[in-house]
């Protein structure tokens, strides 16, 4: 088999152009503020039609079983779902781009999944909280996110992406998925949020990534702090 | 002794941006050793199989030919070494010795390659390092090459 038809062959493969959020023929959808920009691609990117796989150590081995999400620091009330509890959660989907760090963009992407919003809500989130640091099952693997960012309408722990069950490789059982920043933001594998005060440099930010990584600020969007 | 290092990575420009722990991180993927004053790190001509950071100390990149010790340039911290060798999978092409009592951080091969291809931000900065390195290197050859040419053209001025 060719490249060529591997490639045609992947369920992930774009073969059409993206759609435009008046296209998305989905009740109650959210449509993500950025996919209605006449230009979609941020400034230093790319359009992808794959699904490309990046990731600090691989997929680490989660155990469904025993799987648990957990909201922490500046909260109410500490919340710990397993996943059955988690996918019983009011659900939304989203439709949204998608823009990778390494100048890879994949446009036109319909998550499924809990909002941030609802687990902040739920958890009763203090004032006093201006950042979240998202915690992942690989080696400990964190990033930071400013709430406001967090809290947007269009982010969610998502569970499914276009319809199906998001494979381990892209993050799943459940990833967080912030349309509005780069996608290392967008934790995969994710086990729980901490709600902080203070920004605490996640892991790619401890090496001289971007505190916030908004794509389409700075020129070349936020990158990196060098 | 590593936390000092993780503190004192951050200041070397390539690694601008890093945290102390993203540094620690940085020294727990290879080998923090310490090298005394005349200590050969590497030869010319071996193999390359791991790349050295240069943490402490100062470093003299060297070749001997015809019984001339000919000093290239001295590695200071923050300067990466042997990395183009490693890379392209070429032998050494100078050797490497401690000035001064000098510690380094050694990548091996596989650690290297495995930085480079999981962090982007960091490859970038390598790479462009790496190529800054080469290009001064090929300005320095020219330069050499025009003032050879215009001594042999004294010379000949001078012999006719």
């Amino acid at each position: 088999m060719s490249f060529l038809d591997t490639l045609i062959k992947d369920p992930k493969y774009q073969q059409q152009g993206p759609r435009t959020p008046e296209e998305i023929n989905e009740p109650d959808i959210i449509i993500s503020p950025d996919t209605r920009r006449e230009n979609r691609i941020p400034p230093g990117q790319t359009r992808t039609k794959k699904w490309p796989v990046l990731d600090a150590h691989g997929a680490p081995p989660v155990d469904l079983a025993t799987w648990k999400f957990e909201v922490e620091g500046l909260v109410e009330k500490r919340l710990a779902f397993s996943l059955d509890e988690f996918l019983q959660l009011p659900a939304v989907k989203v439709y949204s781009d998608f823009h990778c760090v390494t100048r890879w963009s994949r446009l036109d992407n319909i998550w499924t999944g809990v909002p941030t919003r609802e687990i902040a809500k739920l958890a009763g989130v203090k004032p006093e909280a201006k950042f979240v640091l998202a915690l992942a099952y690989d080696h400990g693997w964190t990033t930071n996110v400013p709430v406001e960012y967090f809290l947007k309408e269009d982010s969610l722990f998502a569970f499914l992406h276009d319809g199906a069950p998001i494979e381990p490789e892209h993050g799943g059982p459940v990833r967080l998925i912030i349309p509005q920043l780069y996608a290392w933001k967008s934790a995969k594998w994710v086990r729980g949020v901490r709600f902080l005060a203070d920004d605490q440099a996640g892991f790619w930010e401890e090496g001289g990534y971007h505190m916030r990584g908004n794509p389409w600020t700075g020129g070349d969007g936020e990158r990196f702090r060098w | 002794m590593d936390e000092n290092y993780a503190e004192l990575m951050p200041s070397f420009p390539l690694f601008k941006g890093f945290t102390a722990s993203g540094a620690k991180r940085l020294l727990d993927s290879g080998e923090i050793k310490q090298h005394e004053a005349g200590a050969v790190l590497l030869k010319e001509g071996d193999s390359a199989d791991f790349v050295l950071l240069v943490l402490t100390g100062t470093l003299e990149v060297f070749v001997d030919r015809e019984g001339q010790h000919l000093v290239l340039t001295e590695a200071e911290p923050g300067d990466v070494l042997g990395e183009l060798a490693v890379l392209c999978g070429i032998p050494r092409s100078a050797s490497v010795r401690a000035k001064n009592d000098a510690a380094v951080l050694e990548w091996s091969d596989e650690a290297f390659r495995t930085l480079l291809l999981r962090d982007p931000s960091l490859s970038q900065r390598i790479f462009r390092e790496a190529l800054r390195t080469l290009v001064e290197k090929e300005r320095s050859l020219i330069d050499s090459v025009i003032d050879a040419q215009e001594e042999a053209h004294k010379s000949y001025s001078a012999d006719s």
